[in-house]
């Protein structure tokens, strides 16, 4: 098993002055540069502390907003590549679909892969729906540009000979051999995000390494998917390495300790959708029958407990969202047997995207928190036996 | 005033391509091409449509991907409209027609209008957005995905209120125009956002009588924008319309309807040059 | 381009020569009083496009071009309209559209008028038509031509405010090789010839009120030989009827600014 430790690199002394919106359209003179600096290298050392206890990296990408400073992943990655010494370095995700350009991504990416001297894990993804009005490409031809974008940068990553031509709907080279070639072959593993059973489905039938993020117990029927997309390729049950999740972690030397860190860690649920509606939903994201319903006021699939009870993510206490799954929380002993109790739902999930770190949690509370879970709980996990590799739920 | 009842609809096909088109009234043909987002209510039973066929033989085609019919994976700009609408015009083989544009339709009907005049004989555009006016960093158009239902109604209506979609007492049917028209809006208009930057430079092929229509209270195109526009389209009359926005079709529709039949024959001198 | 046939038709007796041209609903041109005046020199730039889409019928009047140079003492005006009605009868013409120039469009209104209408009008276009011409230096030149060749150059330029027209001295030649046909330079100005101390014997001046017909008025706004404002009078007194101004043409619109006219005109026709 692996576990990532994750963090936005947030500039949380901001959060208090947002107006309904933290995202896109907060103004950036509410950053002060000289402690966005603090910050940014505060977060590489607490990585660096991750890679010393043996947990692996996880870095993410959002654009024009307070919760995460890290628009663009790849200098996170190139920093990170030269202060690391073993850690995998997971990029969820690279937002392929929002960028001109996928040649600069695949150069951008082999390079890491090399400087890190193969320990990249390059996820893609498709963006959420604010980093629409940044990017600015239509969101009607998301999907489309996605899945050419992946097709492209593949194909730049394995072409080896003399260069190739691509005229795609949306991108057009005649002369593609890309400098460096990645240190990983054929390429480096492939990740990406869902919360949907048909996307899941796809990724399962490309073998690639699926993670969902905060889906809580709501997360069996999304694996089955997968598995069900895996194995229609001819191949037997995917194993646990497959599979990946995001939650919360807070681990403390009592169950109070531990409580204050989850209440702190939270931060990121109760924040990250503080944004200006109208960007909530560019046009084309969701079905036109998803946006009638939206227009009638009819709500969104919620998380849920174990025993079924709807769980709000942005209003749930720590309690409630240790009951969702969704953030494990305790002692090192109990935040053991939560993951575990979790992978047994699951069937089986071999990447933990632990958020270790949100908001305005203290250098002192994360080294703490990072310390802990890499002494006391990593090992554990490690030795950790995952359920057989299931079909689907038995 | 012209109901348009189920009957009045048909679906065609245009090269291969669906169509759903709205027929109604006798007199010369005139094309409606209807607008987009953010209108919040579109529908067949237009009363602007229903007068209108006093005086034409009224052709009101549902764009693709507005409606039901979707537009096929090759239609994603204006450009694709305006040769798209120009195979309608052969399909059935009208000529002399009068082309009525609306906002985003009448970015469609000047697109149409610099292609080809061939089978037209007047051109009428309403709130017309299609071109750049602004500077690089002046919006000729409100960020219309960027802002609250609430306020586009504000910008786009004389009367604010009557124009807000009234959302619990919709029909299913027109919840689904408005999620569609919402979508196909940006599916075509995105980014160059809602305008061709060529489009500009080819307005003078346009040698047909031209008559711009303009709901004064629209602020959804910035002030002088419409004016511009009528400038770029050689001898082009300019007609401002009270008492409505961004759509005098739908504020005033008997107004709007009767300036079109009275530019078509021509109640006040024009000049031309 | 249809093919433009020149031919001749005795229409009640009276030695006829026209153009024709295209098929279709007739539409007949019916051509200017200058000295010189013809079908052919009114309408050479509107015939063959209007052929294309109408049966085109462009006669020379009485008095002008190749046709007869008679002249009734009595009532000119009435027998002009009588010959173009013959004219139409003599050809099997039961209905057409009409186009008349200064003179012509003066006596397309007159026909239209009377009662019943002289000539079978589907739909009428004044060019340059109705008003009056003040008494100016255009309209001496027009009244007093003398025959010679550099007289016919400022009849050129009263009529016709194209610039490559009026620097044309070919073009100079054939109008002026038109004015010296036999009896058409007396047709022309036998309109003046009056017994001393009788006053004019015009019938009245054609009441425009009772045009009945869809009609088109275009009027050039470049005109000497009208006062300005002229046609939007005219505009006002013909119930229905449209205006179009020429920014860029005097007298004769259809010479000045053909391409134009011969668009406008079609559009119109073809409603």
């Amino acid at each position: 098993m692996r576990v990532f430790q994750f963090t936005e690199q947030p500039y949380p002394d901001a959060w208090d002055k947002h107006q309904g919106s933290l995202r896109v359209n907060l103004p950036n003179k509410l950053l002060d540069p000289a402690h966005a600096a603090d910050l940014f290298h505060r977060y590489y050392d607490e990585w660096q502390l991750a890679d010393q206890l043996g947990i692996d990296i996880m870095v993410n990408e959002h654009h024009q907003t307070a919760t995460c400073m890290s628009s663009a992943c790849v200098i996170t990655l190139a920093v990170l590549s030269r202060i690391t010494k073993r850690a995998r370095l997971l990029i969820l995700g690279y937002p392929i679909a929002n960028r001109p350009d996928p040649l600069r991504a695949a150069e951008e990416l082999a390079t890491i892969d090399v400087i890190s001297r193969g320990r990249l894990e390059m996820g893609f993804v498709k963006g959420v729906p604010q980093e629409v009005p940044v990017a600015n490409l239509n969101p009607v031809f998301q999907n489309q540009r996605f899945w050419e974008a992946h097709d492209f940068i593949i194909k730049a990553m394995t072409s080896h000979d003399e260069p190739f031509n691509w005229e795609s709907e949306n991108f057009h080279y005649r002369q593609v051999n890309i400098w460096p070639r990645p240190y990983q072959q054929p390429h480096p593993p492939v990740w990406s995000t869902t919360g949907s059973k048909l996307t899941a489905e796809k990724l399962g039938s490309l073998g690639y390494t699926m993670a969902t993020l905060g889906t809580g117990y709501g997360t069996r029927p999304i694996y089955d998917a997968y598995r069900k997309g895996y194995m229609a390729a001819g191949r037997p049950p995917p194993g646990a390495d497959r599979f990946a999740y995001l939650g919360f972690v807070a681990v403390g030397e009592t169950e109070e300790e531990a409580r204050r860190l989850g209440e702190l860690v939270l931060a990121y649920p109760r924040t990250s959708g503080i944004v200006h509606p109208p960007f909530r939903n560019p046009p084309g994201f969701l079905s036109v029958q998803d946006n009638v319903r939206i227009l009638k006021g009819e709500g969104r699939p919620r998380s849920f407990t174990k025993d079924g009870r709807v769980v709000n993510m942005r209003k749930g206490s720590v309690q409630d969202l240790i009951d969702a799954g969704v953030l494990f929380c305790g002692t090192p002993d109990q935040v053991f047997d939560q993951i575990i109790d979790f992978i047994g739902h699951c069937g089986g999930m071999g990447n933990l995207l632990m958020m270790g770190h949100a908001g305005g949690m203290s250098h002192e509370d994360t080294v703490s928190n990072l310390t802990l879970f890499g002494r006391e709980v990593l090992p554990r996990l490690k030795a950790f036996r995952q359920p057989e590799a299931a079909a689907a739920a038995e | 005033m012209g109901a348009a009842s189920a009957e009045n609809l048909q679906r065609i096909k245009v090269d291969g391509v669906e169509l759903d088109i709205n027929e109604q009234g006798s007199g010369p043909p005139l094309l409606f091409l209807h607008p987009g987002h953010p209108l919040g209510r579109f529908a067949h039973d237009e009363p602007a449509l229903g007068a209108l066929a006093k005086s034409f033989r009224v052709i009101a085609p549902t764009h693709p991907g507005f409606g039901h019919a979707d537009a096929p994976k090759w239609m994603t700009s204006v450009d694709d409209l305006a040769y798209f609408y120009l195979d309608l015009l052969n399909e059935l083989d009208l000529n002399g027609v009068v082309l009525v544009g609306a906002s985003f339709g009448g970015w469609i009907a000047a697109e149409i209008a610099v292609k080809s005049t061939a089978r037209l004989s007047r051109l009428v555009l309403a709130n017309p957005v299609g071109i750049k006016i602004g500077d690089r960093e002046t919006r000729d158009f409100v960020d219309i995905y960027s802002i609250f239902d609430k306020e586009i109604a504000e910008l786009a209506y004389a009367d604010a209120a009557a124009g807000t979609p009234d959302i619990p007492n919709l029909s299913d049917e027109t919840l689904f125009h408005m999620a569609r028209s919402r979508e196909a809006t940006a599916r075509y208009g995105w980014s160059p956002f809602l305008h061709n930057p060529k489009l500009k430079s080819r307005l003078h092929r346009i040698d047909i009588p031209t008559l711009v229509l303009y709901g004064e209270a629209d602020r959804i195109t910035r002030d002088g924008y419409c004016r511009a526009y009528a400038d770029c389209i050689p001898g082009a009359q300019f007609k401002p319309m009270k008492d409505a926005g961004h759509f005098p079709h739908k504020e005033t529709p008997d107004a709007f309807a009767q300036a079109v039949a009275n530019f078509v024959v021509r109640k006040d001198k024009e000049l031309v040059s | 381009m249809p093919d433009i046939e020149e031919k001749y038709v005795d229409a009640g007796g009276m030695r006829t020569h026209y153009f024709e041209a295209g098929a279709g609903h007739p539409l007949v041109l019916l051509h200017s009083g200058e000295f010189g005046g013809c079908a052919e020199l009114s309408w050479e730039f509107n015939i063959g496009p209007l052929g294309e889409h109408f049966h085109v019928l462009a006669p020379d009047w009485l008095g002008f071009g190749k046709s007869e140079k008679l002249f009734s003492f009595e009532d000119m005006q009435a027998l002009r309209i009588r010959h173009i009605a013959a004219f139409l009868e003599s050809l099997g013409i039961e209905k057409a559209h009409f186009i008349g120039n200064s003179m012509g469009g003066g006596q397309l209104a007159r026909a239209a008028v009377m009662d019943p209408p002289a000539f079978p009008i589907v739909k009428m276009i004044l060019g340059g038509a109705g008003g009056f011409a003040p008494r100016n230096e255009s309209r001496e030149t027009l009244n007093s031509y003398d025959g010679t060749r550099e007289h016919m150059r400022r009849v050129v330029e009263a009529v016709v405010q194209r610039a490559d027209l009026r620097s044309d001295e070919s073009y100079i030649d054939r109008r002026h090789e038109m004015s010296l046909e036999a009896g058409a330079w007396e047709c022309t100005a036998a309109a003046r010839f009056k017994m001393p101390g009788r006053a004019s014997s015009g019938r009245g001046a054609t009441d425009f009120k009772k045009i009945k017909f869809p009609t088109l008025i275009i009027a050039g706004a470049k005109d000497p030989l009208r006062n300005p404002g002229y046609a939007d009078e005219l505009h006002a007194e013909i119930e229905g009827s449209e205006l179009v101004m020429f920014a860029d043409a005097g007298h004769c619109p259809q010479i000045d600014m053909p391409d134009a006219f011969n668009k406008t005109v079609i559009e119109f026709l073809s409603r």
